[in-house]
């Protein structure tokens, strides 16, 4: 079904595209058939319809920048959006337990790890290396963590002088956690975030937290 | 003829080192003028429980890691189309449900309700749009990307690399059916009603 010649004036008309041309052939047909001025005004209503559903379902675009790390609205900023809290709190709890001395953790005082008895005084890391090193020993004896995924660039950006370069990269640890139950998130009949109970045996490995 | 043309639309060619600010600036030019009309893309390919969120998240992600692959600054938009398309689909084959994990002391967030104008205002726009997500792609998309503002017949055929007389015509038919539709949903409203009605009377 091709569209009609009244179909494309009353389109053009419509969008806003109509040339004067297209308004004298809409006034000439009009003439003939008084109808398609009934025509006209339903679908205006129509697109100011569509227009509205439109306008709200993608509103959310102007809320998403780039992840690109420019004065602290950067790729971290990014990705926290994208994952919400219990994302964040993830994160908090690796970065806190990478900087934390083993001895700080509780229920770990006194025990060996491969690198010598650390019982006693706290030991403060030498550098963040040391540092996450001692958070996948100590995860690992636990239980939670599972190992790295690969990492992934943001960014790269000289440093002033010419000689060295900057690099910005997501660093994905594995974790394991046992929890009482998981939620999805699901609209209600008015558009709002209502939380679902997921049965386990429909979790991917693939899906986000 | 009214459009909002953006000072994008020839796309002068950046610095495209990926090192330098004047790039990042570009980029994010780049973005803004775009990302409304790739949410409308999204919109018309998505599945309908897919975040519109997360995707635009990945389309933002793949246009900082991967737009060194265009070659002709003026053929952004089209990439920008296909990044979106891509994106949507494979939404569409993982089917995947946001997940998040509840601590034992932790409430379950919810969105506040928005304000919400005149219901009967809403239930037009979600039946105009329910409408054009029963259509065809080829009628869907343009249709939607008709709905953003600034987005003329022309930056449209620019947006899906097709002539403008082609535009043209699909959304004049995608409008022709999705009031095809609306009307045949309204018949069957009134039907429903007036069978029910009888039946009342009648009993």
């Amino acid at each position: 079904m091709e569209p009609t010649q009244t179909d494309i004036l009353i389109s053009r008309i419509v969008d806003d595209e109509a040339s004067a041309g297209d308004w004298s052939a809409f006034e000439r047909l009009a003439e003939l058939e008084p109808d398609v001025w009934r025509r006209l005004a339903q679908e205006q209503r129509d697109a100011a319809s569509l227009a509205r559903a439109v306008a709200s379902a993608t509103e959310v675009a102007d809320a998403v920048e780039l992840p690109l790390g420019v004065s602290g609205h950067g790729a971290e900023q990014a990705f926290t959006a994208r994952f919400g809290g219990w994302a964040g709190w993830a994160i908090a709890a690796a970065v806190a337990l990478a900087w934390l001395g083993f001895n700080e953790i509780p229920g770990m005082q006194g025990r060996d790890i491969a690198n010598g008895n650390r019982a006693g005084i706290a030991t403060i890391p030498v550098s963040a290396d040391a540092a996450l090193n001692q958070y996948r020993e100590v995860g690992e004896q636990e239980g939670r963590y599972l190992g790295e995924m690969p990492k992934v660039m943001v960014e790269a950006r000289p440093i002033p002088g010419g000689a060295q370069i900057e690099v910005i990269y997501l660093r994905q640890l594995l974790e394991r956690e046992v929890v009482r139950g998981m939620y999805g998130f699901a609209e209600d009949d008015q558009g709002r975030a209502t939380p679902v109970p997921i049965e386990p045996t429909v979790i991917q490995a693939s899906d986000p937290l | 003829m009214s459009e909002e043309r953006g000072h994008l639309d020839g796309y002068p060619a950046p610095d495209r080192s990926p090192l330098t600010a004047g790039h990042d600036a570009w980029l994010r030019e780049v973005w803004s003028e775009n990302r409304r009309w790739v949410a409308a893309i999204l919109l018309a390919h998505k599945p309908k429980d897919a975040d519109l969120e997360d995707l635009l998240q990945d389309v933002a992600m793949t246009l900082v890691r991967r737009h060194q692959d265009v070659r002709d600054p003026a053929k952004i938009r089209p990439w920008l189309r296909t990044v979106a398309i891509n994106a949507a689909r494979a939404a569409g084959r993982k089917r995947k449900v946001r997940l998040r994990l509840v601590r034992p002391d932790a409430d379950v967030e919810t969105a506040p309700a928005p304000e919400r104008p005149d219901p009967s205002l809403l239930d037009e726009a979600r039946a105009a749009l329910d409408a054009a997500h029963r259509l065809h792609p080829d009628y869907r998309e343009p249709l939607l990307l008709r709905c953003v503002r600034g987005m003329s017949y022309r930056r449209i055929a620019q947006a899906l690399d097709l002539p403008v007389t082609t535009v043209e015509t699909r959304i004049a038919r995608a409008r022709r059916m999705v009031r095809e539709e609306l009307e045949f949903a309204e018949e069957t409203v009134s039907m429903r009603i007036t069978r029910d009605t009888g039946q009342t009377a009648g009993a």
